[in-house]
C-alpha cells in the first residue's frame, strides 16, 4: 500500500476540476488532490506546500488563471526549493507557445491541451499517473 | 491510164501557153521535167481532167497543190512555193506523203475522206509544223482538199487550195501582247507593279517567251533579277545578281557596257540547267539578250532575256517584237522612277511644311520667354505708378506695355496656325446661344466704332437652337472680322449681322469702307495676302487675320465668304451648319486641352482704338489693373502674412527669369532661386518648401525630372509644384500634369497670374496638410480601433471556445454517467447532435483565432518565405484529409516571395483543403499549384477538377461567412477570407475563377516579385 500521491491544480473552472478527478479516478488512483481557483490561491497554495501541506507528486498548471500571469506561477514554482523537481503539467485551453525549447526552459514535463472530446480528455489521468510512476522510479 | 494524143497536145500547149503568157516558173520547169521518171508517166498520157486540174493550177495566183493518183504525185503552182521552202523543187511530182511526211499524219484522214466520199473538206489555221527550212516550224494554214475526177469520173486526186496564215496569226498573237503589256505597264505607278505586270504579260504569251527575265543594274552596275510571278527567277539560268563586268549565264557585261542586244544560241550549256519549255514539248535552244534603255543615259536600265521559240527562226518580226517588248518596260520603268522621283518630291515638301509648322511652333516658343520678361517688369512698373514716377515714364511704359501685348498677340495668333497646321487644334464644340455670345463680343467694339464716328449696329436675332461652336474660335472669328471691317472703314457705318438660314447660322459683317478689288478678291483669305495700297486706318497687320477666320470657320464645318466692292465696302459672311452631326463627335462638349490662346476681346478693341488719331493716349479700358489697386490689395495681404511666410522654391537656369520671378515673389514669400532641377531637388528635400515653380527644360535635371524625384521622395511627394514653360503645346500641358504636376503656367504669364497662381495652390496645399492630418488622425483612431476590435475577436473566440468544451464534455459526462439515459437511444442522438453543434462551433473559432492572429503575429514572421516549404508545410496538415479523399496534389516549383512561410502555409492549406473539399462526386480530387511571372509580381495558381462555382459568385466568394455551397459542404466560410487576408497583408491579390458549376475552379494569388 503505497500512500496517495499528492496533487496540486490550479484552475479556476470547477467543471475541469471535476472531469480532472474523473480522469484520475478512470486510471484508479489513490489521489489526494489541493486546487487553487486563481493565481494568488495557487500561488498561497505553493508557499504551504512542505509545510502544512504535503509536497506534491505532480503539479497540473492552467496557465490562464485570472489575477496572476502563468509566467509568474511558473517562477513561484521553480524559485520554492520545496518544489523546484516536481513535475509540471500545463493543463490549458491555448495552443503551446511556437517558441522553442520553452519546455525544457520552464521544465515542464507534459502540456496537455484540454480537448473538447470526453475520452480525450480522461487521457490526462493516463498522463499523470505514467509522469508520477517516473517521478517515484527516480 | 488512156492516152489521148489530142488532149495531150492541147494539155502541152496549154503548159506551153503558160509559159509563153508568162505563167511563170513552175510552169517552165513542169514543162522542162521528165515526167517519164515520175509515176504520172509522161504527159501525153495525163488523162484531160488532170490536164485541165494542171491549167487551173498554173493559171492562179492562189497558193494550190494538186496530188493525182495512188501516191497523189505532187503539183504546185508559183504561189505554193514560198510553203514547200527548201522543199522545192525536189517535191515536184513526189508522192505528197513524202513531200509533207512531217505533217502526214495531221492531214491523213482528210484526205481519205477526200478520195474516199468524193466530199471537201475545210480548215483554218491550222496549226502544222512543217520542215522546210532545216527545222520544225511552226506554222498555221487554211486550206480546203477538194476531190479531183479522172476522165471515167472516179476521184483520183486531189486539189488543195491553201492559204498560210503563219505570219497573221503570229503577228496578231504578239500584237496581243504588245498592247495588253501596255496598258498593264500603263496602269503601274511603282516600280514593283510594274515589274509584277511585266511578268504577268510576258508570262501569258508562252509561244514566243517560252520564258522571259529581266534584269536591272544597281547603281554599282550589278546586274539583279527581277523576281515576280512570270518571270523566270531561282533557277541556275536566273543567278539573283551577276556582277558588275560578270556575264554569268547572260552577257550582262557586254550589254552593260554597249547597250546591244545578243543572242545566245548555246542554251544547252549545263550551266542553265532545264530551261522551261512553254507552250512546247521542248526548251528553246536560242534566247535574245536585249537591253532595257533608259533615256538619256547612255546606260541601259536593265536587260530582258526572252527565250525564243524553238519553232520559228529570230527573223525580223521576231526581233522586232522582242524590241518593242524592251522598249515598253524601258518606258514603263522611266514612268514608274519618274513617279517614285515625284513621291519623293511631295514627301520632302510634305516633310517641309512639317518644318515649317514646327518652325511656326518654336518661334512662338521662343517669343515667349522674352516676352514674360518684357511684360513683366512693365506691368509691374506700371502698377507702381502711383508711387514716384513722372507721368512721362508711365506713358512710356504703357506703350511698351501695348507693343508687348501685340507682340503677345501675333505670337499666339501664330500659334493658332502652327496648330492648324499640325493638326493638333482640337475644337471644344459646344451648345452655344450664339446670338448672346455674338452681341457680347460685338458691342465691345461699340466705344471704339463710336469714338470713329461709324455708325455701328449689332442684330443679331435669336436663332432656334443653340450652335455648337468652339467659343474661343467663335470670339476669334467676330472679332478679327469686327476689327477688320473698323480698320479698313473711315466713315459710313459697320454692321454685324446674325440670321438663321437653311439650317444654318449665318453670321454678315457689313462695312461702307475702302473695298477689295476684285483681282484681290480670291486672295484675301490667303495666309499672309495683304491687300496692297488699301487705306486702313494702320498699315499694320500680320495678313493673317482672314485666314485664321477661314481655317476656324472651317473647322466648324462652316465657310467665309466675300463680296466687295471699291470704296462703297464689303461684305463678310460666315455660314455654320446648325446641329453638331458635322462636327468630330469627339470634340463635341469635349473639354479642351490647349493652353487658351484666346485673348478676349478687350485686346482687340485695344489695339483698333489705337489706330485712331490720339488713341494711344487714352487709358485702355483694361488697363486699371496695372494702375495698382489690385496690387496694393496683394501687398497689404503679403504684409499680414509676413510673419508666416511660405516659402517657394524656384528653379530656371535663365538668370533674368530667376531675378523677374523673385522680385515678384519675394514682398509675399521666402524665395530660393537655383538654376537647375538638380539643385532644386536637393535644396527641396533637405528643406521642403511650401511651393515648388520649375522651368521645365533645364540643364542638368528637367522639370519633368524635378517632378518625378519629389513626388517619389516621401517628404517632398505632396509638394505643390507649378511648372513653368514656353512650350504651350498641348502635349507639353498633358506631359506636365500627368507628370504630376499640379499646374501649368505658360510664358508669358503676366505677374497677376503668376501670384494668383501660387497663392491658390500654397492655400490649397495647406488645407489638403490640415485635411490630410484631419485623415491621418481619423486613420490612426480607425487603426486602433481595428486592432483593439481584433483583439477583442481573439480573446472573444478564446473565451468561447471553453464554455464550449465545457458543454460538449458535460454532455458526453452525462450520457455516459446517467443509465436512465443511456439506456434511451434519443439521449444518444441528442448528445451527438450537441456535439456537431459544437465541432462546427469550434471550428468557426478556430477559423476566426487564425483570422485574427494574421494580423496579430505575422510581424514576427520571417522576411522571405519559400513558397515549396509552405506547400509542404500545408500538405503535411492537410495529410489525413488528402488520404481520406483519395485527392491528388501536384505542383511545380514556386518562388520565394516576401513574408512567412507559416502564413503562406495557411493559405496553401485553406485552398487545397477548399479545393477537395468541393470536389465532384465520384471524381477523385485532383489540385494543381503552379507558379508564374508575370511582370513585376508572381502568380501563384491553385487549380482544381472541382464543383466549381457560378462566376457571378467570384467577388463574393472571399467574404467574410460567405459560403455559396451551404447545404452540401460544411465548412466555416472563413478559409477563404483569412488567406485573402493574408495575401492582402502582403500587398498582393487573390481572386477566383471558375468557368461554371461543375468546371473547376481556379484560384490565383498574386504577389509583387519584391524580395526572391
Amino acid at each position: 500500500m503505497t500512500s496517495p500521491i499528492v496533487l496540486f491544480l490550479a484552475e479556476d473552472n470547477t467543471g475541469d476540476v471535476i472531469v480532472i478527478q474523473q480522469a484520475l479516478k478512470k486510471q484508479q488512483l489513490d489521489f489526494e488532490m489541493f486546487v487553487a481557483e486563481d493565481g494568488e490561491k495557487a500561488k498561497r497554495l505553493f508557499e504551504r506546500a512542505g509545510k502544512d501541506l504535503p509536497p506534491p507528486h505532480v503539479i497540473l498548471l492552467d496557465l490562464n488563471l485570472p489575477r496572476v500571469e502563468g509566467s509568474e506561477l511558473f517562477s513561484s514554482v521553480r524559485e520554492n526549493p520545496l518544489l523546484g523537481d516536481v513535475p509540471i503539467i500545463v493543463v490549458t485551453s491555448s495552443a503551446p507557445p511556437s517558441e522553442e525549447g520553452w519546455a525544457q526552459r520552464l521544465g515542464v514535463t507534459h502540456y496537455f491541451r484540454k480537448p473538447s472530446d470526453l475520452d480525450e480528455y480522461l487521457e490526462l489521468g493516463a498522463i499523470v499517473k505514467r509522469v508520477v510512476k517516473g517521478q517515484r522510479v527516480q | 491510164m488512156a492516152k489521148d494524143p489530142q488532149s495531150g497536145a492541147r494539155e502541152t500547149s496549154a503548159l506551153r501557153t503558160g509559159t509563153s503568157e508568162g505563167h511563170g516558173e513552175m510552169a517552165a520547169l513542169m514543162r522542162t521535167c521528165d515526167w517519164s521518171q515520175t509515176p504520172l508517166g509522161p504527159v501525153e498520157t495525163w488523162p484531160q481532167s488532170l490536164k485541165t486540174a494542171v491549167n487551173i493550177l498554173l493559171t492562179s495566183r492562189f497558193a494550190m497543190w494538186l496530188g493525182w493518183g495512188p501516191e497523189l504525185a505532187f503539183l504546185y503552182n508559183d504561189a505554193y512555193r514560198p510553203t514547200l521552202g527548201l522543199k522545192h523543187p525536189w517535191a515536184l511530182g513526189t508522192p505528197f506523203q513524202s513531200v509533207w511526211a512531217e505533217v502526214w499524219e495531221n492531214v491523213r484522214s482528210r484526205v481519205e475522206t477526200v478520195l474516199s466520199t468524193g466530199e471537201a473538206t475545210f480548215d483554218q489555221d491550222l496549226l502544222l509544223f512543217l520542215q522546210r527550212s532545216g527545222f520544225p516550224e511552226e506554222t498555221y494554214h487554211t486550206f480546203s482538199y477538194s476531190p479531183l475526177a479522172d476522165d471515167a469520173g472516179h476521184v483520183s486526186g486531189l486539189l488543195c487550195v491553201v492559204s498560210e496564215e503563219t505570219d497573221r496569226v503570229i503577228n496578231e498573237r504578239r500584237m496581243a501582247t504588245l498592247r495588253d503589256l501596255s496598258s498593264a505597264i500603263a496602269a503601274a505607278n511603282t516600280e514593283p507593279e510594274l515589274m509584277s505586270a511585266v511578268g504577268q504579260e510576258l508570262g501569258a504569251n508562252q509561244k514566243d517567251l517560252p520564258f522571259s527575265l529581266v534584269y536591272l543594274f544597281d547603281r554599282d552596275g550589278d546586274a539583279v533579277s527581277v523576281k515576280v510571278p512570270g518571270l523566270l527567277s531561282e533557277h541556275p539560268a536566273a543567278p539573283e545578281r551577276i556582277a558588275v563586268g560578270q556575264d554569268g549565264p547572260w552577257p550582262a557585261a557586254e550589254v552593260y557596257a554597249h547597250g546591244e542586244i545578243r543572242i545566245v544560241s548555246d542554251l544547252a550549256r549545263e550551266e542553265v540547267g532545264e530551261l522551261p519549255h512553254g507552250a512546247w514539248d521542248r526548251a528553246p535552244v536560242k534566247a535574245a539578250v536585249v537591253p532595257i534603255r533608259q533615256q538619256a543615259q547612255d546606260k541601259p536600265a536593265g536587260f530582258l532575256v526572252a527565250g525564243l521559240n524553238p519553232y520559228r527562226g529570230y527573223d525580223e518580226s521576231y526581233s522586232g517584237f522582242i524590241e518593242l517588248v524592251a522598249g515598253q518596260i524601258a518606258a514603263g520603268l522611266s514612268n514608274a522612277r519618274a513617279y517614285e522621283e515625284e513621291r519623293r518630291r511631295a514627301e520632302a515638301l510634305a516633310e517641309l511644311d512639317r518644318a515649317k509648322t514646327a518652325f511656326f511652333s518654336n518661334v512662338s516658343h521662343e517669343f515667349r520667354t522674352p516676352l514674360t520678361l518684357m511684360l513683366g517688369p512693365v506691368e509691374d512698373m506700371l502698377s507702381h505708378d502711383g508711387e514716384s514716377d513722372s507721368n512721362a515714364n508711365s506713358d512710356m511704359l504703357a506703350v511698351v506695355h501695348r507693343n508687348g501685348l501685340r507682340l503677345q498677340r501675333l505670337v499666339n495668333t501664330l500659334l493658332d496656325f502652327s496648330r492648324i497646321e499640325a493638326g493638333r487644334t482640337q475644337a471644344s464644340f459646344e451648345p452655344t446661344d450664339l446670338c448672346e455670345l455674338t452681341v457680347e463680343l460685338a458691342s465691345s467694339f461699340r466705344s471704339a466704332m463710336d469714338r470713329a464716328g461709324l455708325q455701328y449696329s449689332v442684330n443679331c436675332e435669336q436663332l432656334s437652337q443653340p450652335v455648337f461652336v468652339d467659343r474661343e474660335m467663335w470670339e476669334k472669328i467676330v472679332l478679327n472680322l469686327v476689327s477688320n471691317a473698323f480698320k479698313y472703314t473711315h466713315e459710313g457705318d459697320v454692321t454685324v449681322r446674325l440670321q438663321e438660314r437653311n439650317g444654318r447660322a449665318a453670321l454678315t459683317v457689313i462695312d461702307t469702307g475702302v473695298g477689295i478689288p476684285a483681282e484681290q478678291l480670291p486672295h484675301v483669305f490667303e495666309r499672309f495676302h495683304r491687300v496692297e495700297g488699301a487705306r486702313g486706318r494702320t498699315n499694320e497687320g500680320t495678313g493673317i487675320g482672314l485666314a485664321l477666320v477661314q481655317e476656324l470657320v472651317s473647322l466648324h464645318g462652316g465657310q467665309v465668304h466675300v463680296t466687295s466692292q471699291v470704296d462703297a465696302g464689303s461684305t463678310f459672311e460666315v455660314e455654320v451648319p446648325l446641329g453638331s452631326k458635322h462636327l468630330p463627335q469627339e470634340r463635341v462638349g469635349a473639354t479642351r486641352g490647349l493652353t487658351s490662346t484666346a485673348l478676349h476681346a478687350d485686346s482687340y478693341v485695344e489695339e483698333a482704338l489705337r489706330w485712331l488719331p490720339g488713341g494711344g493716349e487714352e487709358a485702355p479700358p483694361d488697363a486699371a489693373f496695372v494702375n495698382g489697386n489690385e496690387s496694393d490689395a496683394m501687398r497689404t495681404v503679403s504684409l499680414d502674412a509676413d510673419s508666416d511666410r511660405s516659402s517657394v522654391l524656384l528653379a530656371d537656369d535663365n538668370a533674368d527669369m530667376r531675378e523677374y520671378v523673385t522680385r515678384l515673389l519675394s514682398s509675399r514669400y521666402h524665395v530660393r532661386a537655383v538654376a537647375n532641377g538638380e539643385q532644386a531637388r536637393q535644396s527641396a528635400i533637405a528643406d521642403p518648401p511650401d511651393l515648388v515653380l520649375t522651368d521645365v527644360m533645364m540643364p542638368v535635371l528637367d522639370g519633368f525630372g524635378l517632378l518625378k524625384a519629389l513626388r517619389s521622395n516621401e517628404s517632398t511627394r505632396t509638394l505643390p509644384i507649378i511648372l513653368l514653360s514656353a512650350r504651350a503645346g498641348e502635349e507639353s500641358r498633358i506631359e506636365g500634369l500627368d507628370a504630376g504636376a499640379d499646374d501649368y503656367l505658360v510664358k508669358p504669364f503676366t505677374a497677376r497670374e503668376l501670384l494668383a497662381r501660387v497663392e491658390a495652390h500654397i492655400s490649397l496645399a495647406r488645407m489638403r496638410r490640415e485635411a490630410d492630418e484631419e485623415i491621418r488622425q481619423k486613420n490612426e483612431e480607425l487603426i486602433k480601433a481595428n486592432r483593439e476590435l481584433e483583439e477583442f475577436a481573439y480573446v472573444a473566440s478564446h473565451d468561447l471556445q471553453e464554455p464550449l468544451r465545457m458543454v460538449n464534455i458535460y454532455t458526453q459526462l452525462l450520457v455516459r454517467m446517467s443509465d436512465g439515459l443511456q439506456q434511451k437511444p434519443e439521449a444518444r442522438e441528442y448528445a451527438s447532435f450537441i456535439s456537431r453543434g459544437v465541432h462546427r462551433m469550434e471550428d468557426l473559432i478556430k477559423d476566426l483565432l487564425v483570422y485574427s492572429r494574421v494580423v496579430h503575429h505575422d510581424e514576427e514572421g520571417a522576411p522571405t518565405a519559400d513558397l515549396n516549404r509552405a506547400l509542404n508545410e500545408a500538405l503535411t496538415v492537410l495529410l489525413a484529409v488528402i488520404e481520406e479523399s483519395g485527392a491528388t496534389v501536384e505542383s511545380g516549383p514556386l518562388p520565394t516571395v516576401a513574408g512567412d512561410e507559416r502564413q503562406y502555409a495557411l493559405v496553401f492549406q485553406n485552398l487545397i483543403s477548399n479545393a477537395i473539399k468541393y470536389r465532384r462526386k465520384g471524381v477523385a480530387p485532383l489540385v494543381r499549384l503552379s507558379a508564374e511571372q508575370v511582370d513585376s509580381e508572381w502568380r501563384i495558381y491553385v487549380d482544381d477538377n472541382g464543383i466549381g462555382f457560378d462566376p457571378r459568385q467570384s467577388e463574393r466568394i472571399f467574404g467574410l461567412f460567405k459560403r455559396l455551397h451551404k447545404e452540401a459542404y460544411p465548412g466555416t466560410g472563413l478559409g477563404l477570407a483569412i488567406c485573402k487576408r493574408i495575401v492582402e497583408r502582403y500587398h498582393g491579390r487573390i481572386w477566383a475563377e471558375s468557368e461554371g458549376e461543375e468546371h473547376g475552379s481556379r484560384f490565383t494569388f498574386a504577389l509583387e516579385e519584391g524580395t526572391t
